[in-house]
């Protein structure tokens, strides 16, 4: 049985800013959360929890709906040798203790959101509907480095209601030369930390979601489930492949961009019908073949470019307007300044295929 | 024959030097071969050893996926070749 802690105790004990962690799906947060909560995936607790503490040694808190999921949490905690106490009847009970909680915005802007996206709202496309969609809108980048940096930064700025951020390393000096979200002062940090300093600075309005992790098969989908919108920006195979997979399965619209040198790819997997990343790169090169950017370099500004394009691609997405880039491989060099459009054929024995394609 | 230019993608540049090439044939085929006269080894980084497209590797005519090695060329086709990379 995980240790519990009534609500009342809990609310004595916030001021010592105990580890507060939100183990609930992201629809569920939607409609409030404690103050100072973070929301992390069941399966990615114990890998979050000992980092955070290895970083500012703190008690752990865990809640849920109702006690249930994070009494589970704790007891996984406890098996890792970290104490922990589950919020006894989750956020239920310690709303109807008439405890505070903080409450999403309510569905109109307020008069600064107006001032601040109000050259959004101008645009007959978007407007104070759209503005408003981007607000409720989750999305998910995996990956807090080269392309993730300016995606993430244009999704803030754009008003997205819920940012999630994964990604396992921390700032490394090499990084600086494109991977605009870090600093020279956070050198050491993991990115994600320092995604979210950055990201809150530059929009209080955004829920910044952290995840201190490296996507697995085992986390993905506890990890991807109920976002909108997922924004691969990882810079490895394995990792590609498993979002591909898993937002199949979740039915959840990737925006895809890939960079090495001076040359960058973008594409958009609807998920709904449309080719998948299998049905464009069937397997990844064999291993001495595919040059990472570390050992092949990278022009710093490349990532910019193309990362600024998938939030483009993203914002679309939620906004239902114009024309996604589904199906089409848009091939940038920038020694050249070429772009060039390439038509994705699907493949008929893919995974995606036999699933059978999907509308709406 | 045909004479096109040819995109190579960044991970095979190791072999042309250059982010465009010419190179001649009536077929995608022929095209590779001659290719691979003038950048020996080129081809089969694309093409396995049963004549099929690397899985990883993608031959694009105007613009559109191409499997069939027997594909007729004509003047005036672009030819993209592009390789799944990584980076992010």
């Amino acid at each position: 049985m995980a240790e519990e802690i009534p609500p009342a105790e809990l609310a004595a004990l916030l001021p010592s800013a105990p580890l507060l962690i939100d183990v609930r799906g992201a629809d569920e947060v939607a409609s409030g959360m404690l103050a100072g909560a973070t929301r992390v995936a069941p399966d990615a607790i114990v890998d979050f929890v000992a980092g955070a503490r290895a970083r500012e040694p703190r008690g752990v808190i865990v809640y849920c709906a109702s006690g249930k999921r994070s009494g589970t949490a704790v007891a996984r905690l406890q098996a890792a040798g970290i104490e922990a106490r589950s919020l006894a009847g989750g956020f239920e009970a310690w709303k109807s203790a008439g405890l505070p909680w903080e409450e999403p915005a309510a569905g109109i802007l307020s008069p600064a959101q107006l001032e601040r996206y109000s050259r959004h709202i101008r645009l007959a496309e978007i407007g104070l509907e759209g503005q408003e969609r981007l607000r409720q809108a989750r999305i998910l980048c995996v990956g807090a480095g080269g392309l993730g940096s300016p995606a993430a930064l244009y999704l803030a700025a754009a008003g997205i209601g819920e940012l999630g951020i994964i990604d396992g390393d921390a700032v490394d000096l090499s990084n600086l030369q494109r991977q605009v979200l870090h600093t020279t002062a956070r050198i050491g940090s993991p990115k994600v930390d320092s995604a979210a300093i950055t990201l809150s600075a530059l929009n209080p309005d955004v829920r910044v979601t952290t995840h201190h992790v490296r996507l697995t098969a085992e986390n993905a989908s506890a990890l991807l489930r109920g976002y909108d919108v997922i924004i691969d920006a990882s810079d490895n195979f394995d990792t590609r492949y498993l979002i591909n997979d898993v937002a199949l399965d979740l039915l959840i619209p990737v925006v895809h961009a890939s960079i090495l040198g001076f040359e960058g790819q973008l594409t958009v997997f609807s998920a709904r019908g449309a080719p998948c990343y299998r049905c464009l790169f069937a397997a990844p090169p064999p291993a001495e073949l595919a040059p990472s950017c570390q050992e092949a370099g990278v022009l710093g500004v490349l990532p910019g470019i193309l990362g600024t394009l998938q939030a483009t691609e993203a914002l679309k997405l939620v906004l239902g307007i114009g024309e996604p880039l589904i199906g089409r491989l848009l091939v940038f060099n920038a020694l050249g300044m070429r772009f060039d459009e390439l038509a994705i054929a699907p493949d008929a024995g893919c995974r995606c295929a036999i699933k059978g394609p999907l509308t709406g | 024959m045909t004479r096109l230019k040819v995109s190579i993608p960044g991970p095979l540049l190791s072999y042309t030097k250059q982010r465009q090439v010419d190179a001649a044939g009536g077929t995608l085929g022929e095209l590779l071969q001659d290719l691979d006269r003038q950048y020996p080894g080129i081809r089969f980084r694309m093409v396995d050893e049963q004549d099929r497209v690397r899985p990883h590797m993608r031959v694009f005519i105007n613009g559109a996926q191409v499997f069939d090695l027997g594909r007729a060329l004509g003047p005036g086709d672009t030819v993209h070749i592009v390789q799944a990379l990584s980076g992010g």
